[in-house]
C-alpha cells in the first residue's frame, strides 16, 4: 500500500512538474496539446487537477489570472482564444472549476447567470413543424425537453447539457432558486429521454433509422455524474450497471478517468479502474493530450477524497 | 412499423423535395465565386488491385502516388482517415494498416513531415479509438504525431460557395497549414448521402470544439450541402481510397462489409468518388453532393476520367443499398 501511495505521488508529480508546469501557455491557459492556444475545456480540468498539488501555487495562479481575463461581459467563456466572444459550452466546466477552488463565487454567479440563458429547445426546421402539424414524429426522441447545445441557436445533446447541470446544482447546492430548479428539472428529463435501451448514455440518439445505437462509456459517466443526486432511480443503475460492464474492456485513458471520477460519485468500488491508470497513461502519454493527463492528476487526487465533480461536501 | 416506414418515407421524400430544389438553383455561379474555381481537362484515377490488408500497400501507395503525378519531396503532409467509432468485426474505418502503407509511402517520397489527423464525429475519446482501431502501433512506429481535429486551433474562413447558407466555417490550423491534404475514405454507403467518400469525410476536419459531436450544425444546413461547401474551401490535393473491404447496406456505421479488394487513388475527389461509386455499382450523378461538385469542383463524367490500372468492369462489386436508394442503381 505504501509502495502504491509513492508510485501514485511520483506520477502526480511527474504530471505536475514534467508536463502541466511545461505546456502552461504564457498567458496561463493551456492548449489540448503543448503549442496550442489556451482553450477553456483543457485550463479548467488543469485548473481542477492543481487544486490540491503542492508547489503549484504559481501556476494556479496564471492560471486563475487567465480564466479572469477571459471571462466575457455576459459571464461565459469562448471555446478558446483563437474564437474570442460569445459564451460556449465550456462556460459550465470552467465554473465547475472555480467551485471546486474558493474565493471565485463572483466569477462563477455570472457564469451561472450566462449558463441559466443559455438553456434552450431544439430548434425545429420547416419540415419538422409541418411534420408535426401532420401528426408525423420525425424523432424517436422528445424535442419538446429542452438543454444545452454545443453551438448556440443548434439541437442540444446529452454532453453539454450535462455539463450545465452538474455546474447549475453545484452552483445553487445552499441555496433555492426555483427558475434554476424548473430548468434543471427539465434538462433531466430530456437527458433520461436520450437513453438507450440497455442503459448508458452515447451522444444522445438512443436510436437512428429504427437501428438501436450503443451507449458509449464517457457520455455516460458525463450522464450519471450530472444526474448523481437521483442515484436511485432505475434508469441510473441500468447505467451504473452498463458503465461497470463497460469498463473492463475500455481503451480511452480519458473515459478511464471520467469511469473512475463517477464510480467515486456514486461510492462504488473503482479498484479495477484505478489499478489500469498508469498503464494507459504510459500507452498514450506521447499523444501529449494535456486535458486527459489533467484529468489523469484528478483522478488520481479523487483517491484521496477530492473528487471535484461530486456534489456533496468534497473530503469524505 | 408501417407507422415508422411511413415517417421515413415522409422524412426522404422532404429531403429528396430540399435536394431537388438546391439542385436546380444551383446552375449558374451564383452559389459559387465565377473564376475561383478552375476544373481539368481531365482527371487521373487509379484502381488499383489488393486481395487483403496483408498485402504490400506501401507499395501499392507509391505506385499510384507515381502514376497520379503526384509531388510529394519537401511537403508537409496531412493524412486524414475515416476513424468513426470502433466495433469489434466491422469495416466503419479506413483500415490502419492502408494508412499505415500512407505514412510510410510519403516519408520514403521525401514529404518534410507527415501526419496523420481526424476529428470523430461522434466520440470524445479519441484516444480509445486510436488504440481500439489499432492505428496507435503505426503512429509509434513512425513517430508521426496524430493530431486530433476537433482540439486544433481553429481559424474563420470565408466559404468560396454557398450553399449551406452561411458565409464562413472554422477549420483547423493544422489543416489550413498542411501543404498536401490526404484524404482517406473507407468505401461505404451512407444512409444520408448515399456514400460517403473523400469529399464526405472532409466532415471530419470540421472542429468539433466549434460545432459539438455530432456534427449535427453540418447536418442542419443540409449534408450535400455542406459536403460541397466544405471541400469547395479547403479541398483534398489526393485521395487514397480503401476498398479493399468497404461497407455496404446501412452503412457508415451499422452495414456490411463488402470485399472488393481495390484501392483507388487520384488528385481530383470527385474524379476518386465518382469512380469508387461507380465501382460500387451506382450511378455518381443520382448523389446530390456529387453531380454539384461535377459543376464546377471536378470531373464527375467518365469520359472525362482517365482510368489507370483496372478498369471499373473489371473490379465492379455491386453495393446493396438500403430502401429509399435504389434509384442509384440506375
Amino acid at each position: 500500500m505504501a509502495s502504491r501511495r509513492t508510485e501514485v505521488g511520483n506520477l502526480k508529480s511527474q504530471i505536475l512538474q514534467d508536463f502541466l508546469a511545461k505546456t502552461q501557455n504564457p498567458d496561463g491557459g493551456w492548449g489540448y496539446s503543448p503549442g496550442k492556444r489556451s482553450a477553456l475545456e483543457p485550463t479548467a480540468y488543469a485548473l481542477m487537477g492543481l487544486r490540491h498539488a503542492a508547489g503549484a501555487e504559481q501556476i494556479l495562479a496564471m492560471a486563475t489570472q487567465f480564466i479572469s481575463s477571459n471571462q466575457s461581459i455576459d459571464g461565459g467563456w469562448p471555446v478558446s482564444v483563437t474564437d474570442p466572444g460569445a459564451a460556449s459550452w465550456a462556460t459550465p466546466l470552467v465554473g465547475v472549476a472555480l467551485l471546486s477552488g474558493a474565493g471565485e463565487s463572483a466569477q462563477a454567479q455570472a457564469a451561472l447567470q450566462s449558463v441559466f440563458s443559455a438553456f434552450n429547445r431544439m430548434p425545429k426546421s420547416w419540415v419538422n413543424r409541418i411534420g408535426g402539424w401532420l401528426g408525423y414524429r420525425s424523432s424517436n426522441v422528445n424535442t419538446d425537453l429542452g438543454g444545452w447545445s454545443w453551438n448556440p441557436g443548434t439541437a442540444i445533446w446529452v454532453e453539454p447539457t450535462c455539463y450545465a447541470i452538474l455546474f447549475l446544482k453545484k452552483a445553487t447546492l445552499d441555496r433555492q432558486d426555483q427558475s434554476v430548479s424548473r430548468i434543471i428539472s427539465e434538462a433531466e428529463s430530456m437527458v433520461y429521454d436520450r437513453m438507450c435501451k440497455s442503459g448508458g448514455w452515447n451522444y444522445g440518439n438512443a436510436e437512428v433509422l429504427g437501428e438501436e445505437l450503443r451507449p458509449y462509456p464517457l457520455t455516460t459517466t458525463l450522464a450519471l455524474i450530472a444526474l448523481q443526486d437521483r442515484s436511485l432511480r432505475s434508469e441510473n443503475q441500468k447505467s451504473l450497471a452498463y458503465l461497470k460492464q463497460a469498463v473492463s474492456s475500455e481503451k480511452s485513458l480519458l473515459s478511464l478517468c471520467f469511469a473512475g471520477l463517477c464510480l467515486d460519485v456514486y461510492v462504488q468500488g473503482w479498484q479495477n479502474v484505478w489499478n489500469q491508470l498508469d498503464e494507459f497513461y504510459r500507452k498514450i502519454s506521447f499523444l501529449e493530450d494535456i486535458k486527459t493527463t489533467a484529468l489523469m492528476l484528478i483522478t488520481l487526487d479523487a483517491r484521496e477524497g477530492n473528487n471535484p465533480f461530486r456534489l456533496k461536501a468534497e473530503r469524505r | 412499423m408501417a407507422h415508422r416506414m411511413r415517417r421515413r418515407d415522409f422524412l426522404r421524400n422532404s429531403m429528396m423535395v430540399g435536394a431537388s430544389a438546391l439542385a436546380g438553383n444551383c446552375g449558374g455561379s451564383s452559389r459559387w465565386q465565377a473564376g475561383a474555381f478552375r476544373k481539368a481537362g481531365s482527371s487521373r484515377v487509379a484502381i488499383l488491385k489488393a486481395a487483403s490488408y496483408e498485402d504490400d500497400l506501401t507499395q501499392l501507395v507509391l505506385d499510384g502516388i507515381k502514376v497520379c503525378g503526384l509531388s510529394v519531396a519537401g511537403k508537409t503532409v496531412l493524412l486524414k482517415p475515416n476513424l468513426v467509432e470502433y466495433e469489434r468485426d466491422t469495416v466503419i474505418n479506413t483500415h490502419p494498416a492502408v494508412v499505415g502503407a500512407a505514412l510510410e509511402a510519403f516519408l520514403r517520397l521525401g514529404a518534410k513531415q507527415v501526419r496523420v489527423g481526424e476529428g470523430p464525429g461522434h466520440r470524445r475519446d479519441t484516444d480509445g479509438l486510436l488504440v481500439a482501431s489499432g492505428f496507435l502501433p503505426y503512429l509509434r512506429d513512425t513517430r508521426s504525431p496524430f493530431i486530433d481535429l476537433n482540439l486544433d486551433d481553429i481559424r474563420k474562413v470565408p466559404l468560396l460557395s454557398r450553399f449551406m447558407g452561411i458565409d464562413s466555417l472554422y477549420f483547423p490550423e493544422s489543416v489550413l497549414s498542411a501543404d498536401l491534404l490526404v484524404s482517406m475514405p473507407k468505401i461505404k454507403t451512407h444512409h444520408w448521402a448515399g456514400m460517403t467518400l473523400s469529399m464526405k469525410n472532409f466532415f471530419g476536419i470540421v472542429p468539433g470544439v466549434k460545432y459539438g459531436w455530432p456534427k449535427n450544425f453540418l447536418h442542419w444546413h443540409g449534408i450535400h450541402e455542406s459536403i460541397v461547401d466544405i471541400n469547395s474551401t479547403v479541398h483534398p490535393h489526393f485521395v487514397i481510397a480503401d476498398g479493399i473491404v468497404g461497407m455496404e447496406g446501412n452503412g457508415p456505421i451499422q452495414g456490411k462489409p463488402r470485399a472488393c479488394g481495390v484501392v483507388i487513388l487520384g488528385e481530383d475527389p470527385v474524379a476518386v468518388d465518382s469512380t469508387c461509386v461507380r465501382v460500387a455499382g451506382l450511378n455518381p450523378e443520382k448523389i446530390d453532393y456529387l453531380r454539384i461538385a461535377g459543376e464546377f469542383l471536378g470531373n464527375l463524367q467518365e469520359n472525362r476520367i482517365k482510368q489507370i490500372g483496372e478498369a471499373i468492369s473489371q473490379v465492379r462489386c455491386p453495393f446493396e443499398v438500403i430502401g429509399g436508394f435504389e434509384h442509384l442503381k440506375t
